[in-house]
């Protein structure tokens, strides 16, 4: 597949088709098919918002009220940025800041990634059909599966339903060995484990599909894989045949995949795309657990800008690292990793572990500003990515030191969602507003609202149901 | 010395299990789980993750019968193994990251006992579809390559040579017989024809079939057939051999030998078994299976990710961490296959393996290089196996610090297989910071006073505490660095301690403690069983551990004479349907 020379939105091309055949159209995106305020076809039809939840592991460093330097001070469009938050100045009028919201559920680490991603939590631990402990999590799907299963059951044909992403692969293999290294579930609370190479994401997205826009259709290999796919069926049935209740819906499990791929190929073939540079190296943890977390992000942003411009996904999970993994982030001089810091009794370097652990927070959403430069960068309409993304940022807790719901969850909207998202906002309900009101359920929903979705409530079975999607922050469009 | 078999019952002391050996046979599949989130080598507890331990049944928690035959996922190890078995590339490694295969750190299951529980993801399942496209196309590279799979030179798609090597090919992958007519087979001889038309090639076409096969459901999980008289069928033993010895399919004798049911003779099946270990003895490339189990059961599948502080050990390095790798690889070989010792030798061993950079890390005088050796301990050296080795060790630390409660959970869940319930949610479980100058014993033993907590702490904080002689990359010590109000001092160590009514006075003598403790050899027996049979024993199955680990200590205690009478013995070769 030769590099084609521009980049075009994906469906902003599939209107460009003409019987079957696709062509290649310059930027600036053929604005006549625009409405005038480029949010949508000239036909009427919305360009659609994307989604990404952003996350990270162990919070910020706000102990026992020592310092705040995550929450921004002023309220609604009169605000200043944190100090955490400084390195996003160049975004603000895309940020929305949701301050002094809590999870209502008590618990550590896995109750409240539970909670804040998912607005439901399970209340026991449990076994799976053929007797595996599951540990502690969710019935619900996580927000960015959720809503991927939402806008493909609208008609979305998006090759890929999701894709979940991890910057740091530091904690992957370490510890309890996958159990806290994602924020991406299904159903009954089965882990997404994240591809953490962006080179293995290029080759998933580019490279494993071939679509011969020449022809207009599939490629001779395509079709054949597509066949390849399908010979695997009669295998499935004869094991289907033999096993149990419980192991005929892990072969379904399996399945799914495979109808999934199976669509991938066929919708791929229908996308005219400049391909994006190829990631170049790896980007490997050191013997001190030290990444080059800089370039690996700026190598994994550039991605995800081209997947959700050529329409490859609606969805996508990008985590900066797992809950109680130890990147180590010798950038701002760290020695220790990020969980240890949030242990003093663990720690050996005699870090001043607060401060610490506040410049890791800045350093997280310094590399957060770097993918919001990579979206901003594209265009799309009249506008760029951000105008047409939904993005929500939260850690499970406020700080690792503490690890309690109560003391509230970092959150943050960003993004315009095409029209529907306020921003340039923050939104901080009073200390003693009900917990309708300052319930992190109400974060989902008003993303889930973003997002086009009808949903007005989670039946999350916690101490406190949330109030809904916060008006305040939804638009009219 | 003598063991004694131990009655599978369960003793609850104040929330912790006590008592010699005694061991859940279930290894918490009824709910006696171990701790929260963190895993084996944190020890931190972050919250009360769990629910209370040692409550519930198999069937209060989801229904799982007693003993039911699951079906099992390959492993990482096995996919991969089993990938180049069947397409005759050796040296095949995936570009690709494979499905995470799960572990269950709270239950010391390790990824072959849970391979009956996971489930792939769509993300999991392109995984599979990238390494499947990666393998077949290096094994179909070019006609020389096909040519030689084949054994000989196809002129169609349709062509017998064609044939034959895709009904082999399935028979091996799924273990099953492949007739002409089978739908499998036909679905691959679709593939061959219809890729040979469209790219051109009848070895494209055999690329696409072998692709396909690769990722059919009857080669990454493996469900045994039953053999209608309560065991599994030639076949299915043929690749329950191939995965507990060899970790892949079954090669070319196991497979003549389930085609024509003779492995369904005892004697048979008892010499296959013997052929399987002695080629393992013979040959070093046969043992990957074996280290893998142990790789896995010790947590030493991650030493090479191990990050340490590069201001406290700049020596620490890519090349340092590799030779740690080695050293226990070596070391374990020549236990088990180049001397077959009594299996407590990995505890209580007289001999290493270092080069220049290990022996410096050990203290040994002597000139080395690169090259990892052998070398004899001395009866005054503080070392004997593997808890005194940089591996192990390193793993069970922290990047600056060591991490007393990491090794000593090992200890009583890794090699006695004790769980060691969560804190009480209610419990304060930081270590309370430092009031003077005082070593982690003092902190410990001001956080355990708490009768509730003493009883946990009991099980483990001695023997870690007594391995407080190693730092965190495993040098040897006398006294422990302690940071206080900016002041550095070096305070003596107390490494005296007790494991279940035998004292001793340093980690050299803990670990002959530990090795002799009932509890060992009763672990080791279960560990095996349960990674053999991929899946989690329920309580009827007590019966097979006690015939197992009494055939173990009453023999030289010979972990290659504990494989053989796992492989033989009827548990691992019985069948019982799922619901």
């Amino acid at each position: 597949m030769a590099p084609k020379t521009r980049t075009i939105g994906r469906r902003t091309m599939l209107r460009g088709m003409v019987a079957g055949s696709s062509f290649v159209v310059g930027l600036p995106v053929l604005e006549a098919m625009l409405d005038t305020r480029g949010l949508a076809y000239a036909d009427g039809s919305p360009i659609e918002p994307v989604f990404m939840s952003y996350s990270w592991g162990s919070g910020v460093g706000n102990l026992d009220g020592l310092f705040d330097h995550w929450t921004p001070t002023g309220v609604g469009e009169d605000w200043e940025l944190s100090p955490n938050l400084s390195g996003l100045a160049a975004h603000k009028e895309y940020l929305t800041p949701v301050s002094n919201m809590r999870p209502y559920v008590s618990g550590g680490h896995h109750e409240l990634r539970a909670t804040v991603f998912s607005g439901q939590h399970r209340q026991n631990d449990s076994y799976n059909g053929n007797g595996a402990y599951q540990g502690l999590g969710s019935d619900r799907p996580s927000i960015d599966q959720y809503i991927a299963d939402r806008v493909q059951a609208n008609g979305d044909d998006s090759p890929f339903h999701s894709l979940v992403l991890c910057m740091s692969d530091v904690g992957r293999h370490y510890n309890s060995i996958g159990r806290g290294h994602s924020f991406s579930w299904r159903e009954n609370f089965t882990l997404l484990t994240p591809e953490t190479s962006p080179e293995a994401l290029y080759q998933q997205l580019f490279s494993g599909f071939s679509p011969d826009p020449e022809q207009g259709g599939l490629s001779p290999e395509a079709e054949v894989e597509l066949k390849a796919l399908d010979a695997i069926l009669g295998s499935a049935n004869h094991l289907r045949a033999r096993v149990g209740t419980y192991d005929r819906q892990r072969l379904d499990a399996h399945l799914q995949g495979l109808y999934e791929t199976e669509k991938a190929i066929e919708e791929l073939a229908k996308i005219t795309c400049e391909l994006p540079t190829e990631p170049d190296g790896s980007y490997p943890p050191n013997a001190a657990s030290v990444e080059p977390l800089i370039a690996k992000n700026i190598a994994f942003s550039k991605l995800i800008a081209q997947a959700f411009s050529c329409g490859l996904t609606r969805s996508i999970q990008y985590m900066f690292c797992g809950m109680q993994a130890d990147p180590v982030i010798s950038d701002v001089g760290a020695t220790d990793g990020i969980h240890l810091l949030s242990h003093n009794d663990l720690s050996g370097s005699g870090d001043s572990q607060p401060e610490m652990i506040d410049a890791v927070a800045t350093y997280i959403m310094d590399r957060l500003a770097d993918t919001l430069t990579e979206l901003r960068a594209v265009e799309i309409g009249d506008g760029n990515l951000l105008d047409h993304a939904c993005i929500m940022v939260a850690s499970e807790m406020m700080d690792g030191r503490r690890h309690s719901g109560n003391d509230g969850t970092p959150m943050m909207l960003i993004g315009k969602a095409g029209g529907r998202l306020r921003s340039g906002y923050h939104y901080r309900p009073a200390d003693d507003a009900p917990s309708t009101v300052r319930n992190t359920s109400n974060v989902l929903l008003t993303a889930m609202q973003a997002m086009g979705l009808d949903d007005t409530t989670i039946d999350g079975g916690l101490a406190e149901d949330p109030g809904g999607p916060i008006d305040e922050l939804l638009l009219e469009v | 010395m003598k063991v004694r078999s131990i009655a599978l019952s369960l003793v609850l002391l104040t929330g912790c299990y006590s008592g010699g050996g005694q061991l859940d046979p279930s290894g918490g599949a009824d709910g006696t789980d171990g701790d929260g989130a963190d895993g084996g080598a944190d020890g931190d507890a972050d919250g009360g993750e769990d629910d209370s331990a040692g409550e519930g049944s198999d069937d209060d928690d989801g229904g799982w019968a007693v003993g039911t035959t699951p079906m099992r996922r390959l492993t990482r190890a096995q996919f991969v193994q089993s990938v180049r078995d069947l397409l005759a590339i050796p040296q095949w490694v995936p570009q690709t990251d494979l499905p995470d295969e799960g572990v269950n750190e709270e239950e010391f299951q390790l990824p072959n006992m849970v391979a009956s529980t996971v489930t792939t993801t769509p993300v999991g399942y392109n995984r599979y579809r990238i390494a499947a496209k990666e393998a077949s196309a290096l094994a179909f590279a070019t006609d020389e390559a096909m040519v030689a799979r084949l054994g000989c030179s196809p002129t169609g798609p349709q062509d017998a040579c064609v044939v034959d090597y895709l009904v082999v090919a399935s028979e091996r992958a799924f273990s099953r017989a492949i007739s002409q007519d089978d739908p499998v087979l036909l679905a691959l001889q679709d593939v061959v024809v219809d890729a040979t038309e469209r790219l051109g090639s009848v070895r494209l076409g055999l690329q696409w079939a072998m692709t396909s096969l690769l990722q059919s459901p009857e080669f990454l999980y493996f469900y045994p057939v039953d053999d209608g008289a309560g065991g599994i069928d030639a076949y299915s033993k043929a690749r329950s051999l191939a995965l507990m010895f060899r970790d892949s399919i079954p090669d070319d004798a196991l497979l003549a030998h389930a085609r024509d049911g003779s492995l369904d003779d005892p004697e048979l099946l008892d010499l296959e078994i013997d052929r399987l270990i002695a080629e393992m003895i013979d040959d070093p490339t046969q043992r990957g299976a074996v280290q893998r189990f142990f790789d896995e059961w010790w947590s030493m599948t991650v030493v090479e990710a191990v990050g340490k502080d590069p201001d406290a050990f700049p020596e620490f390095d890519d090349a340092l961490r590799t030779a740690m790798k080695q050293e226990l690889e070596l070391w374990l070989q020549d236990i088990l296959f180049e001397r077959d010792l009594d299996f407590r030798s990995v505890l209580v061993s007289d001999r290493m393996f270092v080069n220049n950079d290990l022996a410096a890390l050990y203290g040994i005088a002597g000139e080395f290089d690169d090259e990892l050796v052998a070398v004899e301990l001395s009866a005054d050296s503080p070392r004997s196996g593997l808890l005194s080795s940089a591996a192990f060790l390193s793993v069970m630390s922290h990047p600056a610090l060591t991490s007393p409660a990491a090794r000593g959970r090992f200890v009583t869940e890794r090699l006695l297989c004790l769980s060691i319930p969560p804190p009480p949610a209610s419990v304060d479980t930081t270590v309370p910071p430092p009031e003077k100058a005082e070593t982690k014993r003092d902190r410990f033993s001001r956080h355990t006073t708490d009768p509730t907590c003493a009883a946990c702490h009991q099980m483990m904080d001695p023997m870690g505490l007594s391995l407080e002689e190693f730092d965190a990359i495993g040098r040897f010590r006398r006294e422990e660095t302690v940071f206080f109000e900016g002041e550095s001092y070096e305070l003596p160590l107390d490494t005296t301690g007790e494991l279940n009514g035998v004292a001793f006075a340093d980690s050299k003598e803990m670990a002959v403690a530990v090795s002799e403790d009932p509890g060992f050899a009763r672990c080791v027996t279960h560990q095996l069983l349960r990674h053999t049979l991929g899946r989690a024993l329920s309580p009827g199955e007590a019966t097979a551990v006690n015939e197992l680990e009494q055939g173990f200590v009453d023999g030289d205690m010979s972990f290659v004479d504990l494989m053989r009478e796992v492989a033989r013995h009827r548990i691992t070769n019985s069948f019982t349907e799922a619901e």
